[in-house]
């Protein structure tokens, strides 16, 4: 069974690009526009992985986070934040509240496949 | 034409007309006006109207006390400072008093008068009143040219704050700019590459064809958009160096590996030489690469089929290194040298072509060096190629 993926994204045309670039790689998607929708997602099934963008409007994807590692459903969610690379200092800080790891946007629809299975196959990477 | 040498005035005081005749007759002179008056009201009249050199002053007059005029001469502020000559019959304790007001401002003779002496006397304070004059003209000078170069200071200053403040504008703005065009050109891209990639299904040829040409379009403009975020960001002091020990044969080689798809289809060679204990430096590894790889692209480029790259680097003395990156291409006029660094400059090549490229890369590699403190160094040999040479801070390690 195709793993599922949680993409959490406020601007439309990026969700698009990232949902459909992982439909093409087969696995299940789920969309949220903001940590809210996402928050109500979660409630249900979880997700083998999770792609929070750190600039959401609203609460961001650090709150969301750091959230998320506070209650022991969702402690061991694997969290991985979509950052914008101009934004010196996100990828630090989307570690420090307890994601898994970083993809810096704009994302490279070419490197991107690998990036999602590494982080579905290595199931801790935060040592 | 010289303007006229200002007068000087005398005032003579006497109550007695003949006195004053006789005292006009020796004092007379083509370079003073001699003023006379003959009651206390007309001499401080007098002294209101004109700046008097000096004054001549009966003390025994029957009708008026000359002790009390001179007091009140004394009295104002504006004839405090003439001097007065005393003419009296002999000397006595009124002399005294009126030395009272100050050495120098008082002088006396006896009568009858010396014509000489009187005549000696009011010439030294005529002499002393033109300098006092000067002075003051002078002073006057230097008080008017103080405050014109105090104007001019605080336009020039208030002129450098607006250009600063202009810059920081623009460099904002255009940070700002960057950023935000980045967005919807991300959304270009991907889904050029999702369509090239035929994800969603085959494409005829030349649809692919088109479609990559978007995607190198659109890469030019993401390439733009970057160096002139970079180069704003640099010169808004926003770029913030961070220094770490890397592998510097490492960097060199991970650049080549970049650069790799485009010197393999024009047949370039790219070789990479380091020098024996130059493992490790510390320097901003990211910057470091952008640098190396604004060098390498362009030799490439500019190299024809066939030819070389040679990457060199080496220490230079204990506190720098530096990075040679030779190319055998189409090479730079010497004229030319110094529009190399300018943004938006790419030198005719002589041959007509033209080459692909922001026309940033070399102005913000010649940046990134700079605040890093190194310096950017050009031979070049139209026809035969050009070496740029990088030199960064790089102090031995112990």
């Amino acid at each position: 069974m195709k793993a599922t993926i949680l993409v959490v994204e406020d601007n439309p045309t990026n969700r698009k690009l990232v949902v459909d670039l992982l439909r093409y790689e087969g696995y299940e998607v789920v969309e949220a526009v903001d940590a809210e929708v996402a928050q109500l997602v979660l409630a249900g099934p979880l997700p083998d992985l999770v792609l929070i963008d750190i600039a959401l409007p609203g609460m961001d994807g650090l709150s969301l986070t750091r959230l998320l590692r506070t209650d022991d459903r969702t402690r061991h969610l694997r969290i991985v934040a979509l950052t914008a690379s101009a934004m010196k200092g996100d990828e630090q800080q989307a570690l420090d509240v307890g994601c898994d790891g970083y993809i810096t946007k704009p994302i490279n629809t070419r490197a991107l496949p690998a990036l999602i299975a590494g982080f579905l196959r290595n199931p801790d990477q935060r040592g | 034409m010289t303007p006229p040498t200002p007068s000087i005035h005398i005032l003579l005081v006497d109550d007695d007309a003949r006195n004053l005749v006789v005292l006009a007759a020796i004092l007379e002179s083509p370079e003073y006006r001699l003023i006379q008056a003959r009651t206390a009201d007309d001499a401080l009249r007098a002294v209101l109207t004109h700046d008097f050199a000096a004054i001549v002053l009966d003390i025994q007059m029957p009708d008026m006390n000359g002790l009390d005029l001179a007091q009140l001469i004394k009295q104002r502020k504006r004839s405090h400072d003439i001097p007065i000559i005393f003419l009296t019959a002999y000397l006595n304790e009124e002399t005294d008093v009126l030395r009272g007001y100050g050495a120098g401002a008082v002088d006396y003779l006896t009568k009858p008068v010396n014509s000489e002496i009187l005549r000696s006397k009011v010439a030294v304070f005529v002499d002393l009143f033109r300098k006092t004059r000067q002075l003051a003209e002078q002073h006057e000078v230097v008080v008017r040219a103080n405050a014109e170069a105090q104007e001019a200071r605080r336009l020039a200053e208030a002129r450098a704050e607006g250009i600063e403040q202009a810059s920081r504008f623009k460099s904002n703005f255009l940070a700002t700019m960057s950023h935000e065009l980045r967005t919807p050109l991300n959304g270009i891209i991907g889904f050029a590459e999702l369509l090239v990639d035929e994800r969603p299904g085959p494409l005829l040829p030349k649809q692919k064809e088109y479609l990559n040409d978007v995607l190198t379009s659109a890469h030019h403009l993401l390439q733009l958009i970057n160096d002139v975020l970079d180069l704003a960001k640099i010169e808004g002091g926003k770029t913030e160096l961070h220094p770490v020990r890397f592998s510097l044969v490492g960097a060199i080689a991970e650049v080549r590996t970049i650069i790799e798809g485009s010197s393999r289809k024009k047949g370039v060679v790219v070789r990479i030489a380091v020098d024996e204990g130059l493992d490790t430096v510390t320097l901003d590894p990211q910057k470091f690469k952008q640098v190396l790889y604004n060098l390498l692209s362009n030799a490439v480029k500019f190299t024809d089929q066939g030819g070389e790259v040679d990457v060199h680097a080496c220490r230079l003395d204990s506190e720098r290194i530096a990075v040679a990156v030779r190319d055998t291409g189409i090479g730079i006029r010497a004229e030319d040298v110094s529009r190399l660094f300018t943004e938006f400059e790419q030198l005719e090549s002589g041959t007509g072509r033209r080459f692909d490229g922001t026309g940033l890369g070399l102005a913000l590699t010649k940046k990134i060096v700079e605040l890093h403190g190194g310096h950017v160094r050009v031979q070049s040999e139209p026809g035969r190629g050009s070496v740029f040479t990088v030199e960064f801070p790089v102090p031995t390690e112990p």
